[in-house]
């Protein structure tokens, strides 16, 4: 458990520090968008991401594109009707590939995710009212992810992608499951000077 | 949507019962109340065969509306399909219907009572470890618990709340060890005979015994049943149902574990084993293995229940590398299909459309004789809640009629 709270917070620090410098950066870019764990799940998702590094434009091949690291770091929530409410603090390292002039993008990543799950156990239904009284368990997930995906570069504002997870969620108290997510949205830049 | 289309409209995405997500069954159960309102100037007896849900639900509501009834109950029991242990676990045991399978709300709208103080406690049954069994090898599959998840009683059981919250009302009218072997409708009055020659008379009577019961022609009707009835009924297939439970020392099976391909096996709902403490107060380590149609077969054939227990141990052994013998201490068994007035689980499929076999089933004969139960519920079918949905719409019907 400690380990998984050092985790917890350096997530959260990672958050703040990755959104602080991407603040002050003409490379920043921001993604909302709509988050579908398992196809069943909803919920929305709030990211940041900047650039780390160009990588190197050594063959003839690679001059025709582009390609660059990116830390992205997303706040998501989904909900299981019934059963769940669940936050995700995902920190990605994002490998971007476009060719050159075109604003098409495919990318790849590794997340190293936390999942909190507030998940109902039991409740109390009042006969008369027909209202139940949940009882909830938070229940913490270390979840590891590769993500593909691809999507459209913002011109001056807006932009899109889509990206799909595939995962494993990891507790001590719980069963190990697989993850699965699909999400879409847009990308927003607010500073186009480059 | 009802919980059918909506597996009707999953299977047809290929994606099955686990994807039947609560958010989906709570959508089912949105619609409106179960509970009818109506008025009537009906002044005469109702009988009531069956003391199953629905014939305990029918007197419920009967008593509501002030009118005179009874019910009319073979075995030396009520509840039908609703049954339970007290005394084999530390908690009670559901040895009959189990899960609640829709919002829980739906116990409120069945009783009916605004002004009732009375809380119970249920659990959701989500479960987390998930296992098939499938060519020899066992298999997880704890993703599913991200798209399944229904309702149990908590400490009580479908049982204790018919007994805590409908037979009170209605316990003076239910009499029991009266199975009914004749039913005359030709005249003004109703004539019921039971197996003993007993006879009563009812101006309007509701048959709410399981469908198999009429199928083996244990009731015998006069004039006969139309032919379009006794077809319509006999398109229902109502398969072999058991229950087994067993105590061990220590939980080694999973949440719940079920048997070949996992998505055919939850959405066909024929053999489950599961953990039946799930979440429940309790110190036990209960296992429950739920079969029915040929699945259920293969143990109701046999000879005798140390057959049944001895076949159920060594699939357990075979898929637990011998954990099963080693940590065994008790078991009951529940064979459904020996019940002489049930002879089987549920209503599971329909041969034809199941809204014109329903809706055959449920036109009245003569404007005297109504039939309710599981198998005649459209939205709710195979479920306690539809069981009572029937039996609710049945009887304003019923009085409508008048």
């Amino acid at each position: 458990m400690k380990s998984l709270r050092a985790y917890i917070l350096l997530s959260i620090f990672t958050c703040l520090v990755s959104s602080s410098v991407v603040s002050q950066r003409s490379d920043f870019e921001w993604q909302v968008g709509y988050f579908n764990p398992y196809l069943t799940n909803m919920g929305g998702i709030f990211g940041c991401a900047f650039d780390l590094k160009e990588l190197g434009e050594n063959s003839k091949e690679q001059r025709k594109s582009k390609q660059k690291l990116q830390l992205s770091t997303q706040l998501g929530y989904f909900t299981q009707t019934n059963v769940s409410q669940n936050i995700l603090l995902n920190p990605e390292l994002v490998y971007k590939w476009n060719k050159i002039d075109k604003r098409f993008f495919l990318s790849s990543s590794v997340g190293a995710g936390y999942l909190l799950a507030f998940q109902r156990q039991d409740g109390t239904l009042n006969l008369g009212t027909g209202e139940t009284d949940y009882r909830y368990e938070a229940l913490s997930y270390f979840l590891p992810t590769l993500n593909i995906g691809f999507g459209v570069d913002p011109k001056k504002h807006l932009g899109f992608y889509f990206k799909t997870s595939y995962g494993r969620k990891f507790n001590t108290q719980n069963a190990n499951a697989g993850f699965l997510a699909i999400s879409t949205g847009l990308i927003l830049k607010f500073d186009s000077k480059k | 949507m009802t919980r059918k289309e909506f597996i009707e409209k999953s299977l047809l995405m290929g994606i099955g019962l686990p994807f039947l997500s609560s958010a989906f069954l709570q959508s089912c159960s949105k619609d409106d109340s179960i509970f009818p309102k109506f008025q009537t100037n009906f002044s005469g007896k109702v009988i009531i065969v069956g003391a199953g849900a629905a014939g305990l639900a029918a007197g419920y509501l009967l008593k509501r509306y002030g009118v005179d009834f009874e019910i009319l109950e073979a075995s030396p029991v009520y509840g039908g399909r609703l049954k339970k242990s007290s005394n084999f676990a530390d908690f009670p045991i559901d040895i009959g219907a189990e899960w609640i399978h829709t919002d829980p709300k739906i116990l409120a709208d069945i009783i009916n009572n605004p002004d009732s103080n009375a809380n119970i406690d249920i659990i959701v049954y989500n479960p987390q470890t998930i296992k098939s069994w499938k060519n020899g090898k066992l298999k997880s599959h704890n993703y599913i618990s991200s798209f399944y998840s229904e309702w149990k009683f908590k400490n009580s059981t479908w049982f204790d709340f018919f007994e805590q919250y409908i037979v009170p009302e209605i316990a003076d009218k239910i009499v029991l060890n009266k199975p009914i072997t004749e039913i005359n409708y030709q005249g003004d009055k109703v004539l019921l005979t039971t197996g003993n020659n007993e006879t009563y008379e009812a101006d309007k009577v509701l048959i709410t015994t399981p469908v198999k019961t009429l199928q083996n022609e244990q009731i015998v009707f006069q004039p006969s049943l139309p032919t379009d009835k006794k077809e319509a009924i006999n398109k229902i297939f109502m398969g072999d149902g058991i229950k087994i439970f067993i105590e061990f020392k220590e939980k080694f099976y999973p949440d719940i574990l079920a048997f070949g391909n996992i998505f055919q096996a939850l959405n066909e709902e024929e053999k489950f084993v599961y953990d039946a403490s799930f979440r429940k107060d309790s110190n036990n380590h209960i296992l429950g293995l739920f079969a029915i149609n040929d699945k259920a077969n293969a143990y109701t054939q046999l000879n005798s229940e140390q057959e049944i227990i001895d076949k159920f141990m060594a699939e357990l052994d075979e898929m637990f590398d011998g954990k099963a013998t080693a940590n065994y201490v008790n078991h009951i068994i529940q064979n459904w299909s020996k019940e002489p007035y049930i002879q089987g689980a549920y209503s599971y499929s329909f041969e034809g459309k199941q809204e014109d076999i329903v809706a055959t089933i449920n036109e009245p004969l003569l404007n005297n004789v109504y039939f309710a139960g599981e198998a005649l519920s459209i939205k709710n079918q195979a479920m306690v809640h539809g069981a009572c949905e029937s039996a609710y719409s049945m009887i304003a019907t019923m009085m409508k009629d008048e």
